[in-house]
């Protein structure tokens, strides 16, 4: 088949340029798109407007982003994109619930804003970091309404091409924190107070591991005393608190008034987030830059024997659940302070005995004094001078014996005389009795730290009354001068050793002439109570040696 | 005149009645009080318990010697502690009668120190 030549040639070639029109205008609706595909995809498209026979239509998209968008919006941890300097740019609501604000003002504003303020350095720091590569830590936020609530913040770089910033999902540890803190506080509290050396260590381990755990600022303990609470612990790692608790140490808090007296009268854990109208303490507290408290009843025996508080330096609020853990926790402490009263009880009680025994001392030996004082006038009235002398003997007898009292009521253990002491009393207060001349005769004392019981105290003390008294009446007649040396000491492990020595003229060898032996009867008698052998040696004076047990005598 | 202070009332008796019998004049209180109202420039001793239910540490010394500081005042006292002696001297107090002390010993002692008279 054949066409005209020219008609043919033409129709061809218009065909053909409208087969080329067609085929760029088919290229440029594809790469058209292609590119509203690719803004689809990278979610530069919300919905699409189409024009047709019906007029326009909108479609918005299921597409690629929406499924993330709901992930992102749907999920508890806080999620936004930051600024390089912070400023939030994009939050979910998880992150609008966390801080405690609405999404509209979280948007535009500083993230560092929403972290407590012992944290902010910690998040400038992985900020900072986050713009380079991925960087983590766990911080805290300040609420809105003054919570302070633990969390853990990552923080990623975002793709240069997109925008300058950080993407940030912040995860509430709150809930965690709580179990480790209760768990911890819980298991370790006792064990510590246990632990703890004293009462006062035990009181301050329990507010220190409080306040350490919960990250609060101070705690002081209040216990019941007759005229009302008195602060009887406190502990606090600031200087700006310490003022605060030495002021409360001054205080008396009657049932009722300020915290420590509202707890101590409701029986139940209570806060106040401001001071009342005449609460001294809270007052005190808030001038002091503390923020709010937390009075806590520790019971036992169904009486409150302690109400312990707590300050936080910010924050006005203290959640239920954390005020019931403390309370479990500082339980431990009502069976201290109970056991602490007992002991304070059999204390006073055993200071009472002391004080009773020693107005004993004090009054046997001012009753023997009188006996003295009235055996002395009546020495001095008496005409016979035997009778007289008699008189003398059994005067000075008494007032040693007074002696051990006076010893014994001036001495720290009520229970036991010091021989050091006493010795050195009984023989000077002879010496003045006897020696009519002062400084013819010396009474030397080598006599070591050895405690007798009362028991033993007083047949020893009237043996070296009556040798000392031999040695001083009769060793040094017609004024002649000399030494009498007593001497008390441990011989061995099981062995004391009394001697009393005088370089006298000696005792007559007769014992007939020998002018008393009264006084020696008293001795052996008193040797054979202590179980002890006396040895004399009439050789350049008399020496009487005595040897008897020990019964543990050491200080 | 010697003024006995001392709340046990036969240590009183046998003291003012031994310095009687050896020719001195005697005068006794019981307490701080009665001891201010004897007080005068007649007494020329005092033997001064050191302690009193109504007087405060030496105070009754103090003010003998404010008084009268020429009046010999004698302490009797336990053995007490030294501050305490120490501090009695450095008020006045001429010497000390440790109790339980022996009469004979302390009217030697007054006789030393207080003429007669």
């Amino acid at each position: 088949m054949s066409l005209v030549p020219g008609a043919a040639a033409k129709a061809a070639t218009a065909e053909a340029e409208r087969l080329r029109d067609e085929n760029e205008l088919l290229r440029a609706r594809l790469e058209e798109a292609e590119e509203t595909l690719q803004a689809i995809r990278s979610g530069e498209v919300d919905a699409i407007v189409t024009v047709g026979p019906a007029g326009e239509q909108v479609y918005t998209l299921m597409g690629a982003e929406r499924p993330y968008r709901v992930l992102i919006e749907a999920m508890q941890e806080g999620a936004a994109t930051l600024t390089g300097e912070g400023t939030l740019l994009y939050a979910n609501a998880g992150l609008a619930r966390m801080v405690g604000d609405p999404l509209g003002t979280v948007l535009g504003t500083p993230m560092a804003r929403y972290l407590h303020p012992h944290h902010r350095l910690g998040f400038a720091g992985i900020l900072a970091t986050g713009v380079g590569r991925p960087s983590q830590a766990d911080l805290a936020l300040l609420t809105a309404d003054g919570r302070t609530v633990p969390v853990h913040i990552s923080i990623n770089p975002l793709p240069k091409e997109d925008m300058e910033g950080v993407c940030m999902v912040v995860t509430d540890l709150s809930e965690k924190r709580r179990r480790d803190e209760e768990r911890d506080l819980l298991q370790t509290l006792p064990l510590d107070v246990g632990q703890a050396e004293s009462f006062e260590a035990a009181l301050i381990t329990v507010l220190r591991t409080v306040c350490v755990s919960t990250g609060w600022e101070a705690g002081e303990v209040w216990l019941p005393s007759p005229e009302g609470l008195r602060q009887r612990g406190s502990w606090t790692a600031t200087g700006q608190a310490r003022t605060f608790l030495v002021a409360g140490a001054a205080m008396v808090l009657p049932p009722g008034l300020d915290l420590p007296g509202r707890v101590w009268t409701s029986r139940t854990p209570e806060q106040e987030g401001r001071a009342r109208p005449g609460a001294r303490r809270a007052e005190l507290a808030e001038v002091c830059g503390l923020g709010a408290s937390v009075g806590i009843p520790v019971v036992a025996r169904d009486e409150v024997v302690a109400v312990v508080v707590f300050y936080l330096s910010e924050g006005t609020h203290v959640e239920e659940r954390l005020i019931r853990v403390i309370h479990a926790a500082v339980a431990p402490l009502g069976s201290i302070i109970q056991r602490r009263q007992v002991e304070q009880r059999v204390s006073d009680s055993l200071r009472e005995k002391e004080a009773l025994l020693k107005e004993v001392h004090h009054r046997v030996k001012n009753n023997l004094q009188v006996v003295s004082a009235m055996l002395a006038l009546q020495a001095h009235r008496a005409k016979d001078p035997n009778v007289r002398e008699l008189f003398r003997q059994s005067e000075a007898r008494i007032r040693s014996m007074a002696l051990i009292h006076e010893t014994l009521y001036g001495s720290p253990d009520l229970g036991r005389i010091d021989f050091s002491v006493y010795i050195a009393a009984l023989t000077a207060q002879l010496a003045s009795s006897y020696v009519l001349t002062p400084g013819l005769i010396r009474v030397d004392t080598e006599v070591e730290h050895l405690y007798f019981e009362i028991e033993r105290a007083v047949p020893v003390a009237f043996i070296v009354h009556e040798l000392v008294s031999n040695g001083l009446k009769h060793a040094f007649p017609r004024g002649r001068r000399g030494v009498i040396r007593v001497v008390l000491r441990r011989t061995d492990a099981e062995e004391l050793e009394l001697i009393v020595a005088d370089d006298g003229v000696g005792a007559p060898p007769n014992p007939d002439e020998r002018p008393s032996t009264m006084g020696m009867q008293v001795v052996r008698t008193l040797v054979r109570q202590l179980d002890g052998r006396l040895e004399i040696r009439n050789e350049g004076g008399v020496t009487c040696r005595v040897l008897f047990p020990s019964l543990g005598e050491s200080p | 005149m010697i003024l006995i202070v001392d709340d046990e009332p036969m240590i009183r008796l046998a003291i003012s009645e031994l310095l009687q019998d050896v020719g001195y004049e005697v005068a006794d209180a019981k307490d701080g009080a009665q001891a201010r109202k004897l007080f005068g420039p007649h007494v020329a001793a005092v033997l001064l318990d050191v302690q009193l239910p109504d007087v405060r540490d030496l105070e009754l010394l103090a003010h003998f010697k404010a008084e009268s500081p020429g009046c010999v005042v004698l302490m009797m006292t336990g053995n007490g502690p030294m501050a305490l002696e120490a501090e009695a001297r450095r008020l006045g107090a001429n010497d000390f009668l440790h109790k339980p002390f022996d009469i004979e010993g302390m009217i030697k002692l007054v006789e030393r120190l207080v003429p007669r008279g």
